[in-house]
């Protein structure tokens, strides 16, 4: 059966790129849950909407868009919360509102017939397009190379933002950096698999990494590692269960409830094994 | 005096929404002072300790640190955070939390920045739980911690928000010597509620409560102390090993 499904082109792509996305998630993810800023990320996914909307009013590619939405949306809720001192709450909901806002009134300026915008909230990872591995594949190198470059500076300003601006270091543009890459990350990776399977990428498997390392890097690895099995045991538990019981499970939230009951088993184990817990420091 | 001045500040001023935090405070700190700040709580102890290190900006007045204003000073200043506000579960280890005192301005080589982390570690008597994970260690053990990222960065002026708060008395202690050992070599200040512990261990005290009352001393006049407190003076005069209060006799400044 396993053979079976592997000998799917759309299968294969489907394992392909959830493997691939589980690398951008794991590092990008682990940023997201220690700084705790999983909610920005889904305000961020939203936002760029509106640059979807913009592409097909002006016909250029929507993922540019809302590339250019995304990061815009990340800069402006640093600066609007660091200078203005205004509420990372309201301002999270406010540009998810707005882009949202923006992107259904570009799209019913736009002529023609309407786009498949369920399409672009809900992508559905079985249907990847090829050219859309590259572009996960490029992702994942440029987020590694930016955080092996990177990596104490980016540590400690996550650990300790305070004490990283008084010893001089360039806290603004790092937490700017972190925000540029959750936001990349989230909209090329909405195209691919929707943006609920991104946000719970994005928060799961790092957060069960959590519960089993003490520091930074082996989290990443692990919530890779974590991201990667949930990934594949979900597409072939959705597959098995269409193809031998006839039961069309989605793909997506097949996974997405996988990682859930994996985290909450491991964070009643984590909670229940204190000793390992600490023995392991 | 000819000792160089290391922190100044001339009447400055500090309003978080509409109420005043602090109001036209002006001191001097020289080198070689080692100066606890008391104050009730929400008297204003870490609105100043941020005007110093530029993590806030005052609405008016002026500040020099090491001479030049706090923004260009960062880098030269040691702080020391209350440990109390820490997220205990950060995935980080006591050996990293201290190396990140080596990546500011001016970072040091790898092998250079090892060998400072080593020596603060050692310092502070953390070297034998280096590898553990931050959350892992007791409040006292943080709290050293902590002081030893700040020393890694070589600083000629180190700062602690409540090095002591929620420690207890032996632990506190303990803090407190490292603090009288550290002060031999440069400028500590520190600020903090516990007027008794203090008093003990530093050695000039201003009181603090959106005014400064400083005199470059170690003797609190009961004027200061009902100005911070707003309470009578014998409360905080009982029980102590040496009287803190004693006749304000010509206060020099």
């Amino acid at each position: 059966m396993i053979a079976e499904a592997l000998s799917y082109p759309f299968f294969q792509r489907a394992l392909i790129a959830g493997l691939l996305a589980s690398i951008a998630c794991g590092i990008v993810g682990t940023f997201v849950v220690v700084r705790g800023i999983a909610s920005i990320s889904g305000g961020l996914a939203h936002a760029a909407f509106g640059g979807v909307g913009l592409g097909y009013l002006l016909g250029f590619d929507p993922t540019l868009g809302a590339l250019g939405f995304g990061l815009a949306s990340a800069f402006g809720v640093e600066v609007a919360e660091r200078r203005l001192k205004q509420g990372i709450d309201t301002l999270i909901a406010m540009v998810w509102a707005i882009g949202m806002a923006l992107g259904i009134v570009f799209i019913a300026l736009a002529p023609g017939s309407e786009p498949d915008l369920m399409g672009y909230l809900f992508g559905n990872i079985l249907f990847v397009p090829a050219r859309f591995l590259l572009l996960i594949a490029g992702l994942d190198l440029a987020i590694v190379g930016i955080v092996i470059v990177l990596f104490r500076r980016l540590e400690a300003v996550a650990f300790d933002e305070e004490f990283a601006w008084v010893i001089g270091m360039p806290v603004e543009a790092l937490s700017l950096l972190v925000l540029a890459l959750v936001a990349t990350t989230v909209v090329i990776l909405i195209r691919v698999v929707g943006v609920i399977l991104v946000l719970a990428l994005l928060t799961m498997p790092a957060a069960i990494a959590r519960h089993w390392t003490d520091s930074l890097a082996p989290m990443m690895i692990l919530a890779t590692i974590v991201g990667a099995v949930c990934i594949t045991v979900g597409l072939f538990f959705s597959w098995a269960l269409s193809s031998v019981f006839f039961l069309d499970v989605p793909t997506g939230p097949a996974i997405i409830l996988l990682a859930a009951l994996v985290y909450s088993v491991s964070a009643v184990l984590h909670r229940t094994l204190p000793a390992r817990r600490r023995s392991s420091g | 005096m000819n000792t160089p001045v290391v922190v100044s500040l001339e009447r400055v001023s500090f309003t978080y929404a509409g109420v005043d935090v602090l109001r036209d405070v002006s001191f001097d700190f020289y080198e070689g002072d080692f100066v606890g700040i008391i104050g009730p709580n929400a008297g204003g102890k870490t609105t100043l300790l941020k005007l110093i290190l530029g993590l806030l900006r005052p609405g008016s007045g002026s500040i020099r640190v090491l001479g030049v204003s706090p923004d260009e000073a960062r880098g030269l200043v040691g702080y020391v955070p209350q440990y109390a506000h820490f997220d205990r579960s950060f995935p980080i280890r006591v050996r990293t939390a201290v190396t990140m005192g080596t990546l500011g301005r001016g970072r040091m080589r790898d092998t250079v920045a090892n060998d400072a982390v080593d020596r603060a570690l050692e310092q502070v008597e953390l070297h034998e739980v280096a590898d553990r994970q931050m959350g892992s260690l007791s409040g006292g053990q943080l709290q050293r911690a902590l002081i030893a990222r700040a020393l890694v960065t070589e600083p000629r002026l180190l700062l602690l928000d409540e090095p002591t708060a929620s420690l207890d008395t032996r632990i506190g202690r303990s803090v407190y010597e490292l603090l009288e050992e550290l002060a031999e070599k440069i400028t500590v200040v520190l600020v903090s509620h516990d007027i008794g512990v203090i008093s003990r261990h530093v050695r000039t005290i201003a009181c603090l409560n959106v005014e400064m009352h400083y005199h470059h001393s170690k003797h609190l006049t009961p004027e200061m102390i009902e100005a911070a407190y707003g309470c009578p003076v014998d409360l905080v005069a009982h029980g102590h090993p040496h009287r803190v209060l004693e006749q304000h006799e010509g206060a020099d400044s």
